[in-house]
């Protein structure tokens, strides 16, 4: 047989001949390996050490009154209102909230598309209160704009051919006006 | 054949659960109450805070009873939702807050354990400090891999029973308790 550790599985196993889970067959091979592999008796030794060292390590006993606690709390619970007795099982599940995260995930993408599909549709314009406003603030703006543009336009013009009179009616009759001597 | 025969018995007892009967939940509570503490009591290293895990452990079990299915082992969903609980706990950095004398809980485990033997001072002084070293090489390893440790050796599950209670694949399982008891050979050598 080859070196254990070599294998890919190797340490795998000698971890599982440690633990004394290996098939009885599988370990009886082990047996006669590690007896002629330095190495792998090695890892072997080591491991069983720590396996022992651990054993060492015991926790205290339970509390006598652990079950009186847990009883008073299921109690408890059961006086509570349905709704809140629901929102504890979605809130505090029994199977870990770290699954559901892809499909919270999803959900949350899938919200997010539906809404940009409604709206994105219409120009950001009518569909979102936040853009209707924006919109419309920006509209009065221009309006604005728009009206009092025209007139300031206007206003120059006027202005000008105002000028443009008072300079003919400076100048004598029969002379020529300025832009014809040009 | 005495695993199936405990699986069978367990995921009868919730079903029994499920349809109101309170008394298979104490017997559910009696098999299964101290192998979760310990595990918990060993992941946070903390009398009061694993026992308090442990409650809401079993309280979820009750609570969550109606939709019980048995579909993987009742001791994979078990642990599943102690280890999800303890990683929460230490991820919290809650630990810092509550974090008892850890000697005065030494001795106390000390005294409990060998006061039948009467042992002399010197040898409660070498297993304290030992005690003490191992718990400080446990608690070094990273979160999943000191789960994968505590339920593979002190809890016999086997890799399909851990890589469902970490929700990862058997080959991750046998990769983190390489990697564990490596660094454990370790840290413990110079203990042996």
């Amino acid at each position: 047989m080859d070196c254990i550790k070599n294998n890919k599985q190797g340490v795998e196993i000698l971890t599982d001949y440690c633990a004394g889970s290996l098939d009885p067959k599988v370990a009886l091979e082990i047996d006669t390996h590690i007896q002629r592999c330095a190495e792998c008796r090695e890892m072997v030794e080591a491991q069983r050490t720590v396996w022992e060292m651990l054993d060492a390590w015991t926790p205290p006993e339970v509390s006598q009154n652990f079950d009186t606690r847990l009883y008073a709390r299921i109690a408890e619970e059961r006086t509570l209102p349905v709704w809140r007795q629901w929102l504890d099982r979605v809130v505090r599940p029994a199977t870990p909230y770290q699954l559901w995260k892809p499909a919270v995930s999803l959900a949350a993408a899938g919200v997010v598309v539906t809404l940009a599909l409604l709206v994105l549709p219409d120009g950001m314009t009518d569909r979102s209160p936040f853009t209707h406003t924006a919109y419309k603030s920006t509209t009065a703006f221009k309006n604005t704009t728009v009206q009092s543009a025209p007139g300031s336009e206007e206003i120059d013009l006027d202005q000008v051919q105002q000028a443009l009179d008072d300079m003919d009616l400076l100048t004598p009759v029969g002379s020529q006006s300025p832009s014809s001597r040009l | 054949m005495e695993a199936v025969a405990a699986l069978e018995r367990d995921a009868q007892l919730m079903l029994r659960v499920r349809q109101g009967d309170e008394t298979s939940f104490a017997l559910l509570l009696e098999r299964h109450r101290a192998p979760v503490v310990n595990f918990l009591h060993r992941m946070v290293q903390n009398r009061a805070v694993s026992e308090e895990l442990a409650q809401e452990v079993f309280l979820r079990v009750y609570r969550s009873r109606e939709s019980y299915e048995p579909t993987a082992k009742f001791t994979t969903w078990l642990f599943r939702i102690a280890t999800h609980l303890a990683l929460n706990w230490i991820r919290d950095g809650k630990k810092e807050k509550n974090n008892e004398s850890l000697s005065e809980e030494l001795v106390e485990g000390v005294e409990r354990q060998v006061a039948d033997r009467q042992p002399s001072i010197e040898q409660s002084m070498i297993y304290e400090v030992k005690v003490r070293e191992i718990r400080k090489a446990i608690e070094a390893l990273p979160e999943k891999q000191r789960a994968a440790v505590l339920m593979h050796k002190y809890q016999g599950l086997d890799y399909s029973q851990i890589s469902g209670a970490l929700s990862c694949t058997e080959s991750a399982v046998k990769s983190l308790l390489f990697r564990a008891y490596e660094t454990l050979r370790l840290r413990l050598a110079h203990l042996a």
